[in-house]
Parts: C-alpha cells; sequence; structure tokens
C-alpha cells in the first residue's frame, strides 16, 4: 500500500526537477532574446508615458469625485447630513468632522449594540437624546434588554429590538434570562 | 520443561497486556462528529427535563425562573443543532457517553421527583451546578477537540459562553438558596 505512493511521490520530484530545469532555460533564453532588441531606452520612455497617464488619470479622478459629489449636493436630497454621517468617525478632529458633529446635535442616530456571547457588546453606550439604540441578538439563545423604562422582551436568534431614547439620564439594564448579562445606556 | 514454562508465562503476560491495553484505548477513542451531536443533543435534552421538573415543583421564583432559562436556552442549542446536523447530513450516532448521560440523568431525575419544598430547590440547584461543570469539561476536553467538521465545531464552541452563563447564574442561586 505504501509502494504506489512513494512511487508516486518520486514521479513527482521527477516531474519538478525536469520542469525547473525547463524554466531555467527558457530563463536564459529570454534574457539572451532581451538583449538582441535592446528594449532599454524604450522601456525609460514607457515609464514616463505611463506615469504620466496615472498622474492624469489621478487628477481627473480627483477633480471628477468632488465635482460628482457637488453635484449630488446641488441636486440635493433634503436629509444631507444624514447622508454624509455615516462616513465620519465620532471624535475624529478635521474640520468637516466637526461640522458634522455640529449638524449631529439635531440629527438622530441609530447605535448599535451586539447581545454576543451572553454579554452586551458594546457594554456601555453614550448617545444623545433622540437617538435609537438597536439590539441585535448573535448568539444561539434568545435574550433581552431589559430596564424599569424599557422592555424588549424576548429577541430571538438573529432578531433586533429598536428603542428611542428622548430622555437625559442613565439608564442600566439586563437581560432578564441572563442576568449577569449588564449594560449601561447613558444618554446626554 | 523449563524453557516451554517460561513460553508460556511470556505468551500469558503478552496476552494480558494487550487485552488491557485494547480496553483502554477503546474507552479512550475519540468521538466522531455522529457520536458528538448525539452527545451534544442528550445532553442538552437531560437538563431541559431537570428544568421541567423544576417549573412544576419548585416555589421559589427565582429557581422558576433559573429553570426557564434552561429549557429556553438548552432547546434553543437543540434546534441549532438538529439544524445543522441535517445541514451537514449528519446522523447521529448513540456512544457510550451519549448513554450513560442518559442513564445518569433518568437517576437524578427519579430521585429528585420525591423531593419537595426547599430541599428540592438546593437539590436540583446542586445537581445544576455540578452538571454544567461536567458538560463544560467534555465539552473542553473531548467535543471540541475531536469534532472535525468546521460548523459543528464553532457549534460547540458558541455553546461554551452559554453553559459558562448558566453555571455562574447556578453557583449565584446556589449561594442564595444556602443563605
Amino acid at each position: 500500500m505504501s509502494h504506489p505512493t512513494l512511487k508516486h511521490d518520486r514521479q513527482g520530484a521527477d516531474y519538478g526537477e525536469e520542469q525547473d530545469a525547463q524554466n531555467l532555460h527558457a530563463a536564459i533564453e529570454s534574457e539572451e532574446h532581451d538583449g538582441r532588441i535592446t528594449i532599454k531606452p524604450f522601456s525609460l520612455w514607457v515609464l514616463v508615458i505611463l506615469g504620466l497617464a496615472f498622474f492624469f488619470a489621478g487628477f481627473f479622478s480627483a477633480r471628477n469625485g468632488t465635482h460628482f459629489s457637488a453635484a449630488s449636493v446641488d441636486s440635493g436630497n433634503p436629509p444631507l447630513l444624514e447622508s454624509t454621517l455615516p462616513a465620519v468617525e465620532p471624535g475624529a478632529h478635521s474640520a468637516s468632522a466637526v461640522q458634522a458633529a455640529v449638524a449631529d446635535a439635531n440629527t438622530p442616530a441609530v447605535v448599535h449594540v451586539a447581545m454576543k456571547n451572553m454579554k452586551f457588546d458594546p457594554a456601555i453606550i453614550e448617545v444623545k437624546s433622540g437617538d435609537t439604540v438597536e439590539w441585535t441578538n448573535e448568539d444561539i439563545t434568545p435574550h433581552t434588554a431589559t430596564a424599569t423604562k424599557f422592555d424588549s422582551a424576548s429577541i430571538a436568534s438573529d432578531k433586533s429590538w429598536r428603542h428611542t431614547f428622548t430622555e437625559a439620564g442613565d439608564f442600566p439594564y439586563a437581560c432578564t434570562f441572563h442576568p449577569d448579562m449588564k449594560g449601561v445606556v447613558i444618554v446626554k | 520443561m523449563l524453557k516451554s514454562i517460561a513460553l508460556v508465562v511470556t505468551a500469558t503476560t503478552l496476552v494480558a497486556f494487550s487485552t488491557v491495553h485494547a480496553q483502554t484505548s477503546a474507552a479512550a477513542t475519540p468521538p466522531n462528529d455522529a457520536q458528538i451531536a448525539q452527545i451534544v443533543l442528550t445532553a442538552d435534552t437531560v437538563d431541559v427535563d431537570y428544568g421541567k421538573l423544576a417549573v412544576k415543583k419548585t416555589k421559589n421564583a427565582e429557581v422558576k425562573a433559573f429553570a426557564e432559562t434552561m429549557i429556553r436556552d438548552h432547546t434553543a442549542v437543540n434546534e441549532k443543532a438538529a439544524a445543522l446536523a441535517k445541514k451537514i447530513s449528519l446522523t447521529p450516532e448513540a456512544s457510550e457517553t451519549s448513554k450513560s448521560l442518559e442513564s445518569n440523568g433518568h437517576k437524578e431525575l427519579a430521585t429528585l421527583k420525591k423531593m419537595h419544598g426547599a430541599e428540592f430547590d438546593k437539590a436540583y440547584i446542586d445537581n445544576e451546578v455540578s452538571y454544567h461543570e461536567a458538560v463544560i469539561g467534555v465539552l473542553d476536553k473531548t467535543l471540541i477537540p475531536n469534532a472535525k467538521n468546521a460548523d459543528l465545531k464553532a457549534l460547540l464552541e458558541s455553546g461554551k459562553p452559554i453553559f459558562e452563563s448558566h453555571l455562574e447564574h447556578a453557583k449565584q442561586l446556589q449561594k442564595s438558596l444556602n443563605k
């Protein structure tokens, strides 16, 4: 039983060696070939042209890019800020982020909390009044998000539940099925 | 004559050793995926049965809530395991482990049935603590390392935090019942 495998392996090795030898031969041949055509000055030109082509391509795509987004702003969906919001990371310090953050104060957001491996993730979240928190159950077992002011009831595996917070304060909550599973929503 | 006695002794010793070896290796044979699936299904079903009895018998609201969680969660795991077995065309197969889980479960259930009130609550929760400890041990040492199918392995791994959460919950109840 072991002999045929052995033989097969050996065949493979022989074939590989043969192929290597062929590749080596081909490489030598192509080197000679290149030498004869004297491709070097030509390749320099190719590089320059390609470089310029890339430069202009980049330049125009950047211009078009801004132009394009400006056009979409002009054609304008009314909830303009909402469409730019998700791209802005909270806590970023660029001018546009500051602008978005100012607008953010009036734009309700949806903040996601996963129920995963018998924990709320993240366990502590800070939101603004008017924001909605969405809990998604990524576990096999059902969970709840339950506080004195809100109660999701049972959320099955792969299902979500949302609650909009309209009053400021700290809202500690837990899963009624798994008392060790705790979280807090801090509404500013 | 002496030579032949020595030969017989050697032969007997060899046979004895090989028998012992065969037995230990049979006991330590790792379960295949079909057997792992059955061990999971049986372990879950046993705990669902304990839970159903507890819901009927207990007067303690916390114990009742815990028992309901056991029924809810172990039923969910079982449904997931059964769906996975179907998906990967795995027919769960009984093994020594699944059989002993089942017979021990029946014995414990019979013991619990005879108890009442606080005595029942304490015995039920004590059993839940040791049962979950045992299941987590089997999961870690036998089931997860031997699972071949990636989906089955993933299911077992996602089962672990569930059982650990149950164990913690049971331990907290154990403390409050012993006060």
